[in-house]
């Protein structure tokens, strides 16, 4: 019982700890691609929500879709928000825009 | 000194975490305008509080069993290990939750990570360093880590409330200028 209880915390912690790296590592490509003033949803998870509306339609797929165009805006003036800031601090928006992780897949492939 | 107001505030940390937990939440969704992108904090939170209170529950029971010869190796095994699994359970389980719920990560969020994982580790190198190496050189160690880091998660939580209060006036100032 006790060797379990041992043996089991051992396997965890080794569990956790590559979790975590993992976590760490993994963290740029994810939600946080854009620090602006008003936090919004990614391009990639936008673009994900608009696929599944058409993909998965159910009963309330207008909807979905009205509320997917609420983010969609609030998205559009988030993003305009920091392009003005970047402007500010010489960051160019070409630079901002190929932030995006599908974009910058896109390019490597040309 | 410094120890008595570090494990004072460790003490009543289960109860400050709740208390932010339940501020935040309100201030969010009740007083922020600007639609935001869920964060983390809220479920790394919650499940905080709930391992939280899990702590509290192994502590009360196995401290009960203190002084009974015949179970005194099972009460030193559970003692340290109960408290690791707890916390390795906690960061995988939120990990993959946030992952999976795609919540917003902040410096907060990570921090606590940091801190919960650090405990869990201090506390099997406690037990390595007690009964397997048997040289005894982390009980001070331990005995003031334990409540630091609970004081850290604290302090971390409360700023991240300010931060949420004054986003919240701001929110406030600007709906009213809009």
């Amino acid at each position: 019982m006790l060797d379990i209880l041992v043996y089991g915390t051992v396997v965890l912690m080794a569990v956790a700890v590559v979790t975590f790296i993992w976590y760490l590592k993994t963290q740029r490509n994810d939600t946080t691609e854009t620090e602006g003033t008003k936090p919004f949803i990614a391009s990639d998870a936008l673009l994900d929500e608009y696929k599944d509306i058409y993909t998965n339609p159910t009963d309330d797929q207008m909807v979905r879709l009205g509320k997917w165009r609420d983010k969609m805006l609030q998205n559009c003036a988030a993003r305009e928000e920091l392009r003005q800031r970047n402007n500010q601090t010489n960051v160019s928006y070409l630079s901002d825009h190929r932030s995006f992780s599908r974009i910058r897949e896109a390019d490597k492939s040309h | 000194m410094i120890n008595e107001y570090l494990t004072l505030i460790s003490k009543a940390s289960l109860a400050i975490w709740l208390g932010v937990l339940i501020a935040t939440i309100t201030i969010k969704y009740f007083f922020i305008r600007s639609t935001t992108q869920r964060s983390a904090l809220e479920f790394q939170l919650l499940f905080l509080v709930i391992m939280g209170t899990l702590r509290q529950a192994i502590e009360y029971r196995v401290g009960q069993l203190f002084g009974i010869d015949e179970l005194k190796h099972w009460v030193r095994v559970i003692w340290y290990f109960s408290f690791a699994l707890t916390d390795f359970t906690f960061v995988i389980f939120t990990v993959l939750f946030i992952r999976w719920q795609k919540l917003k990560s902040t410096y907060c969020v990570n921090g606590i990570f940091c801190v919960v994982m650090t405990l869990g580790l201090l506390q099997v190198a406690r037990y390595v360093d007690r009964f397997v190496l048997e040289t005894d050189q982390l009980g001070y160690v331990v005995s003031n880590g334990v409540p630091a880091g609970n004081t850290i998660i604290t302090m971390l939580v409360v700023s991240e409330l300010v931060k949420t209060i004054i986003v919240s006036i701001a929110s406030r100032k600007e709906s009213k200028y809009a």
